[in-house]
């Protein structure tokens, strides 16, 4: 997977690199298990600081994305087991109302914003069951 | 973990001018620092003063561990300097340049290194040959040499005053990819002055910003970005001025609406501005650059409006 | 002394090197009628070598003359060729005392002091000293001038060496140094003291001047 990172934006460099790799395992580019590069060679790669790079997969680590085996590398977490009904509905709903809320000042049809998120569902992994 | 630079009240007139003042500062061993400040902020007098090129008139500061003033042998061939504009004797070729170099690191009283593998590599990667003349060179091939001469004795200290400067793009990124090499190896410092801020972004651990002599800003590089705001405050009518408060970097006033920069944006802030009677606030991330020249610019005075249109 | 720094000196001199062997070979060849078919022959006629070195057209004062030249563009070249580079802070920080690089700058000017001012002024001697090179009369006391001027070079040289390196604000204020040698050249000539005094004041002021340009060195800005 690539990354890149954008000096010109207001979010710190790990915080990008955090973001990519984040979006990157939702839309399955990383699969669970796989390897991802190790600090050093990401951080000649990308030219940027090798604590930066450690930075973001620390973050991720503690946000349970990634795992490390010691000795061998850093690796894409197994998806957690989904959470709650009601947890998922909750977390979501508050995202969701920002999006209605933008989406009717842009004038939208509840229609043409279905339609969208189902396509843009499209490009992500998910989970087999849904209960 | 100990400290490879302390820097303790330095301060160095010219003339009536304050070049440095007061500025107190340490980087950790280990740490990348990267040091900015406009033209004649006086990076470059703080770190000739460093080096001991460059008397400062009181205050004092320490190179792993040892007086800068006066630098034993064996310490300073432990640091690299990179001088401005990367002067090198201009009569030498490349060749004549690395032996002039090495002697004074082979067979010395004192232990020092040498890496002539290193050397050789380097100049390979840099397609130099020994044979150039350095007068012949361009700025970024003189810089590259520079580069392989300071790295040569494997230092575990390095001051760069401003090493890109002048550069191309391709040259810049190359040096940047040898800098971010050369941290690899754990426990090495490196300071360095730079106008670039993208590439301070990318490569400092910490970063110090110095305005009119004065060290403003000394933090880590995330942290700057994190705690910096820019809050837009819309106003009916002309915009008042912002008091002075915690954590206020610069304002401008343009018609209606006053931009702040502010450092840990919170409730203070918020209050005050309702107070004032703003209308709407607007709270923006910042990128480095922006941020940077808030720092720098200092307060300026409002934008001038442009008569002619108006007076029609 | 450091070899590879003795070595970056000769090197950058070397112009002003050359022209001064050439002057000086031209000279003692002249002086010594060695090709007086293409040179011609400096001592023939009526002048006695060493007699009066204040006579116009003296080889001896000549001699001299081109080792104040070689003296004065050597303690400056020396130092501003340096300082206008802006190769003092990589000279300077190269691992080893400050005292030790200006030494040997100082060390490979006195050099080149014996070798062209002092040797030709000795071969010289030599050649006037041995019986039949020559047809007028030579007695060593005659040289006591000659080696009187050898010094003044010397001292010459260290004030274009501290002109040089000393900062000032203004142009003529840098000259200062030589300003005081010279008029310290001018007082001897005057002043009826003896040639042991007169070197001794002479030796005195080069000491005194390698001390100031050692000090100036250590506490300058090179900037």
């Amino acid at each position: 997977m690539q990354y890149s990172i954008s000096p010109a934006t207001g979010v710190p460099i790990y915080q990008q690199l955090r973001d990519q790799i984040a979006a990157g395992i939702a839309r399955g580019k990383l699969r669970p298990n796989e390897r991802l590069p190790s600090v050093r060679d990401l951080s000649q790669t990308m030219v940027v600081n090798p604590n930066t790079i450690a930075r973001a997969y620390t973050e991720l680590e503690r946000e349970g994305l990634l795992y490390t085996r010691p000795g061998m590398g850093v690796f894409v977490a197994e998806a957690p087991p989904p959470a709650s009904k009601k947890v998922r509905r909750e977390r979501l709903q508050k995202i969701l109302d920002a999006v209605l809320v933008e989406a009717v000042r842009l004038g939208c049809s509840a229609d043409e914003l279905i339609e969208l998120v189902a396509e843009r569902a499209k490009q992500f992994e998910w989970a087999e069951s849904t209960s | 973990m100990s400290d490879a630079i302390v820097i303790e009240r330095l301060t160095k007139h010219y003339g009536p001018k304050r070049a440095v003042d007061t500025v107190s500062m340490r980087v950790p061993a280990g740490c990348v620092y990267g040091f900015l400040g406009r033209n004649g902020a006086g990076k470059s007098t703080l770190i000739k003063m460093l080096m001991g090129v460059v008397q400062p008139d009181s205050g004092r500061a320490t190179l792993l561990g040892e007086e800068s003033r006066d630098l034993m042998p064996a310490t300073r061939a432990r640091i690299a300097y990179l001088a401005e504009g990367h002067p090198l004797y201009r009569g030498m070729s490349v060749g004549e340049a690395i032996r002039f170099t090495r002697s004074f690191y082979v067979n010395r009283p004192f232990s020092a290194t040498w890496h002539d593998r290193f050397v050789t590599q380097a100049l390979d990667h840099f397609r130099l040959s020994t044979r150039a003349k350095i007068r012949r060179l361009s700025n970024g091939q003189r810089a590259q040499v520079s580069l392989a001469l300071a790295l040569a004795p494997d230092p575990d200290l390095l001051v760069l005053d401003d090493p890109t400067l002048g550069l191309d793009t391709v040259v810049r990124r190359d040096f940047l990819e040898s800098i971010i090499h050369l941290i690899q190896r754990s426990g090495r410092t490196v300071f360095f002055s730079s106008h670039m801020l993208g590439d301070v972004e990318r490569v400092a651990d910490r970063i110090g910003v110095m305005v009119d002599g004065v060290l403003r800003v000394d933090c880590p590089t995330d942290y700057f970005k994190t705690v910096l705001r820019r809050v837009v405050l819309e106003f009916v009518g002309t915009a008042p001025r912002f008091p002075a408060c915690s954590g206020l970097v610069s304002q401008r006033q343009i018609g209606g609406r006053l931009e702040l920069v502010i450092v840990g944006y919170g409730a203070e802030h918020e209050e005050l501005a309702e107070s004032l009677g703003a209308v709407n606030t607007e709270v923006m991330e910042m990128n480095l650059e922006d941020a940077f020249i808030a720092y720098t610019r200092g307060e300026s005075a409002p934008l001038p409006t442009f008569e002619w249109e108006t007076a029609r | 002394m450091n070899i590879a720094i003795a070595r970056k000196e000769l090197r950058e001199m070397a112009p002003l090197i050359v022209v001064a062997l050439l002057a000086q070979l031209w000279l003692l060849s002249g002086a010594m009628g060695l090709f007086p078919e293409w040179i011609g022959n400096f001592s023939a006629g009526n002048t006695i070598p060493f007699l009066n070195p204040f006579m116009d057209g003296d080889i001896v004062m000549l001699m001299a003359g081109v080792g104040g030249c070689l003296a004065i563009a050597l303690g400056l070249g020396q130092t501003l060729w340096e300082l206008f580079r802006g190769t003092f802070p990589f000279l300077l920080h190269r691992p080893l005392p400050r005292t030790k690089i200006f030494a040997t700058k100082l060390l490979v000017g006195v050099g080149l002091w014996l070798a062209l001012t002092v040797l030709p002024l000795v071969i010289y001697a030599l050649w006037a000293a041995t019986p039949g090179t020559h047809a007028s009369p030579f007695a060593w006391w005659m040289t006591e001038s000659a080696w009187q001027l050898c010094l003044e070079v010397l001292l010459v040289y260290l004030a274009a060496f501290l002109c040089g390196l000393r900062p000032a604000r203004w142009y003529a204020s840098r000259f200062l140094p030589g300003v005081f040698a010279g008029v310290l050249i001018m007082i001897l000539l005057i002043l009826p003291l003896g040639r042991a005094w007169s070197a001794a004041i002479l030796l005195a002021a080069c000491a005194g001047y390698v001390l100031a340009i050692l000090h100036v060195a250590e506490t300058r800005d090179y900037s």
